[in-house]
């Protein structure tokens, strides 16, 4: 099997805090995100052969760990539940008001609120929004067409919207 | 445009992946809109503030791992990159060939190896922390086995329901290195514990490097993460066998097993 040249790989080590911290935030747990992570590049250097030079190495990257993710840990993690309203369909047209105030919502209220929410949405936020992937590239990570990685976001938006609503009514 | 369109493509418009026509269009839509107004509001709200969670970063201990993960991977091939090692080694290779006396290399071992090996002991570790957190519950040994071979395809041997004070944990059938494995693992009382992992090898090499002879037998050994492992072939299988004993305590279970498989 071929070894990864010098360059993909110093590239790939490029990444590391970046594919620790998403591997954290899937997993909820430093050991397994070490493992995670590792695996994920064990991976990456075995398969480098099949990276197309010119694309995107960030979200091969991200999508060796995710698919990783989904085999060894998924099965063995709690899977958050969703709300019935998390269920509801259509436009959000709550008042304006509804939407949360930078200002006020603290790190942890968020890491919170996105921690509960379903892995799929979780990981369709975190790519888009922290990670500034194009949509493409999320669609490609998660194997879903762009339709749903938009549907999803907005509904993932809206998840935490309201459970920060919840947190300050609590 | 109206509001089902605009609010079709807020997304590209906010990515900025719109030619400027439509962006100008959803732009335009917005400043006459106020429900849009508001809807795109919220939506940019909660971007704006994942965007704003910090990025964690990789404790050094992991750094290192990956690195050295690395660097094994491609240290011979790196050096096969130089001009002048690329010269000798054709050198040692024409020697070869014209000297048929001359001993081969010591043949390194498959990175597969490597692979199963680092894999084997990043879920021994997964194991250590779900004994702790008294997540794995043993039941009746021979319907666990079953179990883990209806999965696995992999027959753990009945040595490893424990034999003893050697005490059967857990058994689980998972993957190392996407192939099909069955795990146990198992403890004498006040002792760390050891995780056996079998998995079909025909097709897998045993590493020239690294060999320990113990007694009869000599199974490729080091050390990982602290955990000493233990490599071998059997028949068609492959087991691998990571310990928090130490390596005196480690050779004698290889060989309690050894002998008993």
């Amino acid at each position: 099997m071929p070894e990864p040249s010098t360059e993909f790989s110093q590239q790939a080590l490029t990444h590391l805090d970046t594919l620790y911290s998403f591997a954290l935030r899937l997993t909820k747990r430093p050991p397994d995100a070490d493992d995670l992570v590792q695996e994920t590049y064990l991976r990456a250097f075995r398969f480098a052969h099949r990276f197309e030079p010119g694309t995107h190495l960030r979200a091969w990257l991200f999508q060796i760990l995710r698919n990783t993710f989904l085999t060894f840990y998924r099965r063995e993690t709690h899977q958050p539940v969703l709300l019935d309203k998390d269920l509801e369909d259509g436009f959000d047209e709550a008042a304006p008001g509804e939407a949360p105030d930078p200002a006020v919502v603290t790190t942890l209220d968020l890491e919170r609120a996105l921690s509960e929410l379903p892995e799929d949405f979780r990981s369709v936020l975190l790519l888009a929004d922290l990670e500034g992937l194009a949509l493409h590239e999320i669609g490609q990570i998660m194997d879903i067409p762009i339709g749903t990685v938009k549907s999803r976001l907005f509904r993932a938006r809206r998840m935490v919207r309201r459970r920060l609503a919840d947190y300050r009514i609590g | 445009m109206d509001c089902h369109q605009a609010r079709e493509i807020f997304e590209e418009h906010r990515r900025r992946e719109l030619d400027p026509a439509r962006a100008a269009a959803v732009d335009a839509h917005l400043a006459e809109c106020p429900a849009c107004r508001a809807a795109w509001a919220r939506e940019e709200a909660v971007s704006t503030m994942v965007r704003g969670l910090p990025h964690l970063p990789a404790p050094p201990v992991l750094v290192r791992q990956v690195r050295a993960l690395c660097v094994r991977r491609r240290g011979i091939a790196s050096w096969l990159g130089r001009p002048w090692v690329a010269a000798a080694v054709a050198a040692v290779v024409v020697a070869a060939v014209l000297a048929p006396w001359l001993r081969r290399p010591a043949e390194r071992p498959g990175d597969i190896v490597d692979a199963l090996i680092q894999s084997g002991v990043a879920e021994h570790r997964r194991i250590l922390l779900e004994l702790e957190a008294g997540a794995i519950v043993v039941g009746d040994p021979d319907t666990l086995f079953a179990r883990v071979r209806s999965v696995s395809d992999v027959e753990l041997p009945k040595i490893l329901a424990g034999t003893g004070e050697l005490r059967l944990l857990a058994a689980k059938p998972t993957l190392l290195v996407s192939r099909k494995t069955a795990a146990a693992a198992l403890r004498y009382p006040t002792s760390p514990v050891t995780t056996y992992f079998i998995l079909p090898g025909k097709d897998l090499p045993m590493p020239s490097e690294g060999r320990v002879q113990i007694e009869q037998y000599k199974p490729h050994m080091r050390q990982v993460n602290g955990f000493n492992v233990v490599y071998w072939k059997q028949q068609d299988l492959v087991y691998i066998m990571v310990s928090g004993l130490d390596r005196e305590g480690c050779q004698k279970l290889y060989l309690k097993m050894r002998k008993a498989l």
